[in-house]
């Protein structure tokens, strides 16, 4: 029984340490997102002039994994030759990682210059939405308004 | 569950472009679960630190215009609700 306990114990520890390194796996690749090389690509020569691109990173990422170890009920006689045992694990999990450029670092013989890099299509997109909605809720008060005014 | 939240400037490793040396800096918040199986990182640029060969030295700070303007709508939007909703029900009394 003690020995039956022992393999139960190193079947669920074998299906935890996979588990664990899924995880840490997944970590790694995530906190990457987070050094200073993703941000800084590489530089490019030109002649005398030196480009560093530049860009915002937003990484996203969650998951989770579980596993299970267990015995079934044993025989009717409980000298457990009906018995049976197994283990199982699984996991799932998603992320995104988005990045957009940010500025151009230029470098020349004679100065070294940040060009920002603008995203006129996300501000204006933005600015639409945002105009709709300022819009929007301007309606809606000019309604609540004249509800108030039939009170 | 316990959230991490962290703000920190990392620097990376020196270029040479040239006579001149360039050490990139990045501004990096994470948000972490205790768990840690959730997160997000938001990593940005930040400033570059210029080394001249005579010695000087000069920190240009990394604009993001697109952010800046992004949260320039936001916060005129907001505003702008503000004032109509003053001036909206102002006239109604």
């Amino acid at each position: 029984m003690a020995e039956d306990s022992k393999t139960l114990d190193k079947n669920k520890m074998m299906i935890d340490e996979s588990a664990l390194d899924i995880i840490q796996k997944n970590m790694k690749e995530f906190l990457r997102a987070g050094s200073v090389d993703a941000v800084y690509g590489k530089p490019i020569k030109q002649g005398d002039t030196v480009i560093i691109p530049t860009a915002e990173v937003l990484s996203l990422m969650g998951f989770g994994v579980g596993s299970g170890y267990g015995r079934g009920p044993s025989g009717d006689e409980g000298n457990g030759e009906n018995e049976s045992e197994g283990g199982g694990g699984g996991g799932g999990g998603g992320g995104r990682i988005l990045s957009r450029p940010a500025a151009v670092v230029i470098v020349t013989s004679q100065e070294v210059r940040v060009e920002p890099v603008m995203d006129v299509t996300k501000i204006g997109l933005a600015a639409l939405t945002a105009g709709g909605f300022v819009l929007g809720m301007f309606f809606r008060m000019l309604s609540a308004r004249s509800a108030l005014k039939d009170m | 569950m316990t959230e991490l939240i962290r703000t920190e400037t990392k620097t990376g490793e020196t270029i040479n472009a040239g006579d001149v040396k360039i050490t990139p800096f990045s501004k990096s918040t994470s948000i972490l679960s205790k768990g840690k199986n959730t997160g997000l990182i938001w990593n940005r640029p930040d400033s570059i630190l210029v080394q001249r060969p005579d010695g000087s030295e000069q920190v240009i700070p990394v604009i993001d215009v697109t952010r800046k303007t992004l949260w320039a709508i936001m916060g005129l939007s907001a505003l702008a609700i503000m004032l109509l909703a003053i001036f909206t029900f102002k006239k109604s009394k």
